[in-house]
Parts: structure tokens; C-alpha cells; sequence
């Protein structure tokens, strides 16, 4: 061997982050059981670094960490067998060790990851676990670490992911891709899942913002593996959505942390790189034909980041995407984010009206965005009174603190 | 002969405490360690993260129950520990549902914490490659353990001695032991420079377990004088323990 153990310590250790999440999704897969499957990836990275400095690194490590796994799940069935009935733990027993040796196909490895995305975001977990178990099964980050970036005490934390892990144990969950008939809509859940993690990280400055950024990149990640995995046109539009609003991170605030909103951003700071994957990714899902809410809103980014300034967006195009959108996916806030782009459009007084007529429907009363957008058109119109009123209604609304920063500056230079 | 020393400190009262005397009393125990490891009584010593970061486990016909906080004795004793390394709290709460005593008492998952001074960086989270430290307390009723028929008895240290091993191969055990019987306890306390000890477990009502400290001794007087110089004995107490082998009857 001519492999030192510190280079083979460091081989293990680049295997385990290229592979560990590949194993495992097959280990549940061939074992049924999320905890049992834990514990055989771990005991099979343990054979990997007393084994592989004596006999050499396998030629297909993947392989090798997979049937290590399954044997050593094996023994630990045996040894509790004590406290099952025989008969159970014969029957577990035979169903793993006769298993056919798919796994070294390499198609169906790559469906291991996709049937454990799409049990840890399975309609019948919470909405909260969906996330946890996402990010600690699929993404392999650590209970501290998701309960650090969504400011969750970590006991709290690893409790949802114990009783999700019950639930899915109890509920029978499937292991599997869903039908072709289910899909549109177990694919919808997973993508919320991944916009989740992604808007945690992006749109919440509170925290510590390094760990938050991680938190997005994590879900760009996520993104790209659907994407390689299952191309669907909503995949690609989160994909995209996801890099075109990423694009943007590096001019979206100051370095002390305040807000700077999209007319005043530094667009010399946008990411060409992302714009020009997210745009490309936009392309190709509008060629499809097959448009969700997701490609529609990257569009929306899309044409933002192809103008040169605010004065040069296409306004028109955003209002007629925001028209499409409005069709595909009628929320309020699909509402206000077109009046706002009918004010850029129109002028403030048009778009003013619409965001009064949200308003007077009730709806919205509690979202602060709107309360904002709705005093920017004021102090445009030079309703200063009106103005402040929405403002400061805006303020006693937002919970982010350079939301709040910004806020209060904008009252500080209406009384200017 | 080995003890464990278990250290319990109001964290209100040690929060409370100025930075300065916080970052002394903190280097005032790194220091002790070093005089404890010279001396050869070191065998580990631990400090706890907060007790609000601690959880619960208890397994029941195959089920694993996890509870917020700490363990809240009222029937049960502590009966031994486990230090172990895990990759996360989950990966913790996982090996602590496996101890033969989770079927029957209750498991304190605590995570340990790193005193300043000690590492590099505590204000991040621990990362998916270096695990992290935690104390799994074993905590049962003393007197439904000891009315177990033989057969049982001799099943339960079997399984127990089954998983050490499990776990010692696995890369998850540093340090685990039994303790003796909760009546030999002692509860030492240093006030205004005076020792006073009293008989039996402490009986922990406003302090939590911070920490602990696994130490070889000649006997049960040498541990006591070593407790007694545990710096937060000033503050709170210091409950010290034999520890004992498993056997079968």
C-alpha cells in the first residue's frame, strides 16, 4: 500500500461527503427503517477507515459502503433479536440479505435520493418537519445546525425529527416515487419545501446571516439535484427562480446590513453568472410550454435582471407576467406585487387604487409589505400624511430588523 | 477506586456573575483540571451546555418517547453515564434510545459544552465532520431494579456490557460506567472556606448538572478532598459517586 493513513483518512473523509447521502437513501431503502439505516452508514464508514487502509480503496466505494452497511444492519437486527419476536427479525433478516443487488445500478441509486425527498416532504409530516428531515436526511446537515439557522432551540429541533421519523414508521409512508398521477402534486410540496429553506436563508436578515446564506445555498443545492434527478418545468423555475433572486444578494444590502431595494441596488454587484443559468433555465421552460407559478415568477426576475437600471425594466412585460401569474396562482400578494408594477407602468395613482382595493377586501391588513408599498405610492403622489400613516402601520408590522431600519428612515425623510 | 463528581450550580446564579469573574472562574477550572490530570486522578472531565438543551429519551415496546429539559428526579436515581460522540443530537438521542435502561428508566441527553479557552470557535454549531460530545445520564428506580428476578438482572447487565461493546466499535463511547447505589452518595459544599458534606445524592431543586469530573481515587476520602477543590463547589455543590463494575447476581 503505498497510501499513507492520513491521505486514506482524508479519501474516507471526501467519500463520505461526495457519498454518504447516496448510501443512506439506499440503506432505507434496502433496510425500511430511517433510524437502522443511520446507524449502518456510520458502522459502515467505521469498516471503511479500519478496512480500506489495509486492503486499498475499493473500486466502486459507493458499492462497497452500501453491502458493508447492509451486513453490519444485519447483525444489529440479530442482536436485538432478543427483544423481538424470532419470527419478525427471520423474515427482516431474509428480506435484506436476499435482496437482489440492484443497488450497484446507478439509476436506481439516484432513485434512493429522490424516494427520500419525497418521503421527508410527504403531505402527511408537517409542514415544519418536512423542512427539518429535508435538510437533515437529504442535505446531511446536523440537528444543531438547521435549529441554529431557523433559530430553534435544538431539543425542540430534534424532537420534530424524531416524531416525523415515528409518523413515517407508524403511517406506513412509502419509500417511492410517487405515480405519475400523484406527481404534480407531491412535486408541488417538495418544491415548497426547497422555496422554504431557500427564502429562510434569503429573505431573513435576523440571525447570524452567515449560517442563513448557508441555508440558501443548501437550497440551490437541493434545487439542482431535483432538477439532474427529475427535470420537470417547475423544477427548472425553482431552479432558476432560486439563482436570479440569489443573483442579487451582494447588492440587496450594505455592508452595516440595511435594505436597499431593487431601483437603488448596484446592479454592477448582480451575479452574471447566476442571472445567465437562471435566464438560460427561464428558456427552456417557456420552449416547454409547460409554465407553473415558478417559471413565471423567474421570468418576472429574469426580465429585472436583463435591464440596466429601473428606469429601463420593460414594465409592460412584468405586468403581463404578473397577468399569467395571477391566472396560475391567484394570491394577494400575487395582487400587490402587480400593482406595484402597474405603478412603475401607469404611474403611482393606478397602482395606488389596486393596492386599496386588496386592502379594502381585508386582505393583507397584517402584512407590512403591503402597508410599505402602499406608503411609497403615497409619498410618490406627495401625500405625505397618508404616507406616514401607512409607514408607521408598515413598522409596528415588520419583525426584521433591516426591514424596521428601513422603515424608519423612510418616515425620518418625509418629515424632511 | 473510581468517582464521579457531579457538578451542580444554579445557572441564573453563574450567569449572573460579571464577565470577569465568569472568564476567572472558568480558567479557575481549566487550571484544577491540569492539577487533577498531574496528579493522576483525571480520568474525564466534561462541562454541560445549559440545561435548557437538554432532552429526555425513553424507549417503550419499541417506541422512542424524547421529552424537553432535563430529567426531573422524583422516583428515579441517576445509575451511570455515557459520554459519548455523536454526529448530532438526533444521532445522540438515537444511541441513548438503545441503552437497556432506556426500556425501563429515563435517558438525559446533555450536550457538552466547550469552556473557553478550550477551542478555537464555540459560537458555531458543531459541523456534519467533527462530532460533537454528549452526556447521556441513566437514570431508573433503584428499587424496581433491584426486585428484578435473577434471570432479568443477568439479561439487563448482559445487554449493557452487549452495548458498550456495540458502541466502543461503532466510534460512539469514550467513557461509560455504572454507578454504585445512590444511598452511598455524598454532597460536598465549600462556603466561606468550609467544607461541609452531607450524606446522599444532592437533591437538586434550583441547580442544574453542569458538569462532571470522572476521577480515580484512593478512596472515598480522597475523592471528597478533590471535589472539595472544584472551584464551583463555592457556588454550588458537589455530589460524589462511586462508580461500580456490572455484574451478574
Amino acid at each position: 500500500m503505498s497510501d499513507k493513513p492520513d491521505d486514506l483518512r482524508d479519501v474516507v473523509d471526501a467519500v463520505y461527503r461526495a457519498e454518504s447521502r447516496r448510501v443512506f437513501a439506499t440503506l432505507i431503502r434496502l433496510l425500511g427503517d430511517f433510524d437502522l439505516a443511520e446507524e449502518a452508514l456510520h458502522d459502515a464508514f467505521r469498516a471503511a477507515i479500519e478496512q480500506w487502509p489495509r486492503d486499498g480503496v475499493p473500486g466502486n466505494p459507493r458499492a462497497w459502503l452500501v453491502s458493508a452497511g447492509r451486513f453490519k444492519a444485519i447483525d444489529t437486527i440479530r442482536r436485538r433479536a432478543r427483544f423481538d419476536s424470532y419470527d419478525d427479525v427471520a423474515e427482516q433478516v431474509d428480506a435484506i440479505a436476499s435482496d437482489a443487488p440492484a443497488w450497484d445500478e446507478a439509476e436506481e441509486l439516484e432513485d434512493d435520493r429522490l424516494r427520500l425527498i419525497f418521503t421527508c416532504c410527504h403531505p402527511a409530516l408537517p409542514p415544519d418537519a418536512q423542512v427539518a428531515l429535508t435538510l437533515r436526511e437529504v442535505c446531511g446537515l446536523t440537528t444543531e445546525e438547521i435549529a441554529h439557522a431557523f433559530l430553534t432551540p435544538p431539543p425542540t429541533l430534534a424532537q420534530r425529527i424524531v416524531r416525523a421519523k415515528s409518523k413515517i414508521r407508524d403511517a406506513r409512508i412509502p419509500y417511492q416515487v410517487p405515480s405519475r398521477a400523484d406527481l404534480p402534486e407531491r412535486l408541488d410540496a417538495v418544491l415548497r419545501v426547497v422555496y422554504l429553506v431557500f427564502n429562510e436563508g434569503y429573505s431573513a436578515s435576523s440571525g447570524t446571516s452567515l449560517t442563513r446564506h448557508d441555508l440558501s445555498a443548501e437550497a440551490i443545492r437541493l434545487g439542482r439535484l431535483l432538477v439532474d434527478l427529475l427535470p420537470e418545468p417547475e423544477a427548472l423555475g425553482l431552479l432558476a427562480l432560486m439563482l436570479l433572486q440569489e443573483s442579487r444578494r451582494a447588492a440587496r444590502s450594505t455592508p452595516a446590513g440595511d435594505l436597499v431595494l431593487l431601483d437603488e441596488q448596484d446592479r454592477t454587484l448582480w451575479n452574471r453568472g447566476q442571472i445567465a443559468e437562471g435566464t438560460a433555465l427561464v428558456q427552456r421552460v417557456l420552449a416547454s410550454r409547460e409554465v407553473g407559478p415558478y417559471t413565471i415568477q423567474a421570468a418576472i426576475a429574469a426580465v429585472h435582471a436583463e435591464a440596466a437600471g429601473s428606469g429601463q425594466t420593460q414594465w409592460p412585460r412584468i405586468v403581463a407576467l404578473y397577468d399569467v401569474l395571477t391566472e396560475a396562482d391567484p394570491s394577494p400578494v400575487v395582487e400587490l406585487n402587480r400593482a406595484a408594477a402597474v405603478a412603475m407602468r401607469d404611474g403611482p395613482a393606478p397602482g395606488l387604487a389596486l393596492i386599496d382595493a386588496i386592502l379594502a377586501r381585508g386582505d393583507l391588513a397584517d402584512y407590512h409589505l403591503a402597508h410599505a408599498a402602499r406608503a411609497d405610492l403615497c409619498r410618490r403622489l406627495g401625500r405625505a400624511g397618508e404616507a406616514r400613516a401607512s409607514y408607521e402601520r408598515a413598522l409596528s408590522l415588520a419583525r426584521q430588523e433591516p426591514e424596521r431600519r428601513f422603515l424608519e428612515r423612510r418616515i425620518g425623510e418625509l418629515q424632511v | 477506586m473510581k468517582y464521579l463528581c457531579l457538578v451542580y450550580v444554579e445557572e441564573k446564579t453563574f450567569d449572573s456573575l460579571p464577565k470577569g469573574e465568569q472568564d476567572e472562574c472558568v480558567a479557575e477550572h481549566l487550571a484544577y483540571d491540569q492539577v487533577l490530570a498531574k496528579s493522576g486522578h483525571l480520568i474525564s472531565t466534561e462541562a454541560l451546555a445549559s440545561a435548557r438543551t437538554a432532552v429526555t429519551v425513553r424507549s417503550r415496546d419499541g417506541r422512542v418517547a424524547v421529552t424537553d429539559g432535563p430529567f426531573a428526579a422524583t422516583k428515579e436515581q441517576l445509575g451511570g453515564f455515557f459520554l459519548i460522540a455523536a454526529r448530532d443530537l438526533n444521532d445522540a438521542i438515537r444511541v441513548a434510545s438503545h441503552i437497556p435502561s432506556a426500556r425501563n428508566g429515563s435517558i438525559e441527553v446533555r450536550p457538552i459544552s466547550r469552556l473557553a479557552g478550550q477551542t478555537e470557535d464555540s459560537s458555531q454549531p458543531p459541523t456534519k465532520t467533527s462530532p460533537t460530545k454528549y452526556l447521556c445520564l441513566v437514570c431508573f428506580e433503584e428499587k424496581e431494579l433491584d426486585a428484578l428476578p435473577k434471570a432479568e438482572w443477568d439479561a439487563l447487565v448482559a445487554d449493557s456490557v452487549e452495548y458498550d461493546e456495540t458502541l466502543k466499535k461503532s466510534g460512539h463511547m469514550i467513557v461509560a460506567h455504572a454507578l454504585a447505589p445512590v444511598q452511598s452518595a455524598t454532597t460536598v459544599r465549600v462556603r466561606g472556606g468550609k467544607l461541609s458534606m452531607t450524606d446522599g445524592p444532592y437533591a437538586a431543586t434550583k441547580e442544574q448538572l453542569g458538569g462532571f469530573i470522572l476521577i480515580a481515587a484512593k478512596d472515598l476520602d480522597d475523592a471528597i478532598r478533590v471535589a472539595a477543590r472544584v472551584p464551583v463547589a463555592r457556588l454550588g455543590c458537589v455530589e460524589v459517586r462511586a462508580v461500580h463494575e456490572l455484574t451478574a447476581r
